[in-house]
């Protein structure tokens, strides 16, 4: 894939933690407009630490990662929100608030981005009607299973259409059938053109997808496979 | 534009719904806070008073000139002329002795002594008031004055006015510093106070700025909170001054200190109100700012 195309490219990207913790070592990666990866490996490997780096949550120690073109350790931090906005973040602890409803959590992003009301209300109710929760959208979090805060999570990420979607483990602590609800759901958004970088340990729920894979271990790419 | 509006009129509403959530609290530290604040504020109108004072009949370096109880009336009349026409003299006015009866009669309750007496017994006098309020041109001449001929005596009335000055010096002084000082401590309680809803909406804001929310976004709620919180602050104090102020003119009414201007003087006016609110405002919302922005230093990693 060329360089100048991605439109997410890490180069060499290192990052080393205090302590002398290194998640990742000279990592090069490249994802293209409309792509579907996967990035698998153990605990450890450097997954999540790769994804925060694409979202500009981290900066890299070394090397550089480009989103849109635009280095992200070259950003001033006052710019680094408005790249953000072009990703959609799906958490592995879902990172719900728990004092808001369920609507007013997903609608985040849109009051975020200045969204009129009503034009937001209209976009969560289809974001939640998506993910099948339309019906729970005066809910607490508390109030919803751990497969529905995933959705719940899911529709957070989609409602304002970003570019972009990020999954950190997205399938962890969920039983199969919910595992494939949320497999379906992230396959359907990809299915409407948005690219999407995923990492988990469970290559195998997302093979139906036919991804590309990436296989990260300590810090380091293994052989990239192309399905 | 319009976005820009929509989203100060949804911080508003955001920090009204905090407000309304803890509207305990808010009241407590308003109060805490209005009343502490009421004091430089106070002080400031108790300057302004004495300023009049200072200012007014009451303390003006003055001269009061008294000729002799038997002076006949063309000598009274030439005496005043000369004083009218001396270069140190601002103003002469003249108080004959029937005016000064009369005076003691209303003013001091004192008619059946006088009228026991029989004849008047208090003489012609004038009062001078000199020229640019020059206390050392009037020493000059009280001393030439008291020689002349039909004058009794001459008193001087500068140290009165002296002891005022420095009275409203010392006062002014001391609002000063302590409205610096409590201003420093409306900032500081705005600070905690805003601190301890960023501690407990420190998950909120961590998500929000994870999903794009710039440092203006997150700041904005807390400084609508902190403005308001000094605004209201600034309107207590306001009310306890004016509270405390109608009681104060209540009480030195009967007094008569000579002068209507000082008991106006002690009622704060509209630009005291707009001072304590707008300062208030300011300062809460400089609070606010500086709690929020460090919060937000602290937690930016990645920016």
């Amino acid at each position: 894939m060329a360089h100048d195309t991605a439109l997410i490219s890490l180069s060499g990207v290192a990052r080393h933690y205090p302590g002398g913790v290194e998640a990742l070592r000279g990592v090069s990666l490249q994802v293209a407009r409309g792509d579907l990866v996967v990035v698998s490996g153990p605990s450890g490997a450097g997954k999540t630490t790769l994804l925060r780096l694409m979202a500009a949550i981290e900066r890299p120690t070394a090397g550089s990662v480009l989103v849109n073109g635009q280095n992200v350790a070259a950003l001033r931090p006052r710019a680094i929100p408005w790249l953000r906005r072009n990703f959609g973040l799906v958490f592995q602890d879902h990172k719900l608030l728990s004092d808001r409803s369920l609507f007013h959590n997903v609608a985040l992003p849109l009051r975020i981005a200045g969204f009129e009301p009503r034009e937001a209300a209209r976009r969560v109710r289809a974001a939640l009607d998506k993910v099948g929760l339309l019906h729970r959208e005066r809910a607490m979090p508390a109030a919803l299973s751990g497969g529905e805060q995933q959705r719940a999570c899911i529709a957070r990420a989609i409602v304002h259409r970003p570019a972009i979607v990020l999954a950190d483990e997205p399938t962890a602590n969920l039983d199969m059938a919910y595992a494939s609800d949320i497999v379906s759901l992230l396959g359907a958004f990809h299915g409407v053109g948005s690219t999407l970088v995923i990492a988990t340990h469970d290559v195998a729920a997302f093979t139906p997808l036919g991804p590309r894979q990436v296989y990260l271990c300590a810090g380091l790419v293994g052989p990239q496979m192309q399905s | 534009m319009k976005t820009w509006l929509r989203e100060h009129r949804l911080a508003l509403h955001e920090a009204l719904g905090r407000l309304a959530s803890q509207s305990v609290g808010f009241a407590l530290t308003v109060l805490v806070i209005g009343i502490a604040a009421a004091l430089p504020l106070g002080l400031r109108l108790l300057t302004g008073a004495v300023d009049v004072l200072d200012r007014g009949p009451v303390a003006t370096a003055q001269l009061t000139v008294f000729a002799t109880v038997d002076a006949a009336p063309p000598v009274v009349q030439a005496l005043g002329e000369r004083l009218g026409r001396h270069p140190a003299a601002a103003g002469v006015r003249f108080v004959s002795r029937d005016q000064a009866l009369a005076a003691l009669h209303r003013d001091a309750g004192l008619a059946q002594l006088m009228e026991d007496l029989g004849s008047n017994p208090l003489p012609d006098a004038w009062i001078v008031t000199a020229r640019g309020g020059d206390a050392a041109g009037l020493e000059t001449l009280r001393d030439e004055v008291s020689g002349w001929a039909g004058v009794d005596q001459v008193l001087l009335d500068a140290d009165r006015a002296r002891t005022l000055r420095a009275l409203a010096g010392g006062l002014r002084q001391t609002a000063r510093l302590l409205g610096a000082l409590l201003g420093v401590a409306l900032v500081a309680v705005c600070f905690s106070t805003v601190r301890l809803q960023v501690l407990t909406q420190r998950e909120e804001i961590e998500v929000a700025k994870l999903i794009g929310a710039t440092d203006a976004f997150i700041r904005r709620p807390y400084l609508y909170f902190g403005t308001l919180q000094g605004l209201v602050s600034g309107l207590v104090a306001f009310g306890v001054v004016a509270g405390g102020s109608e009681s104060l003119r209540h009480a030195l009414a009967p007094a008569e200190l000579g002068a209507v201007a000082v008991l106006d003087a002690l009622a704060p006016d509209l630009a005291s109100l707009w001072l304590s609110v707008g300062v208030g405002g300011v300062l809460g919302w400089l609070g606010a700012w500086l709690s929020v922005s460090e919060h937000l230093r602290r937690t930016s990693p990645g920016g």
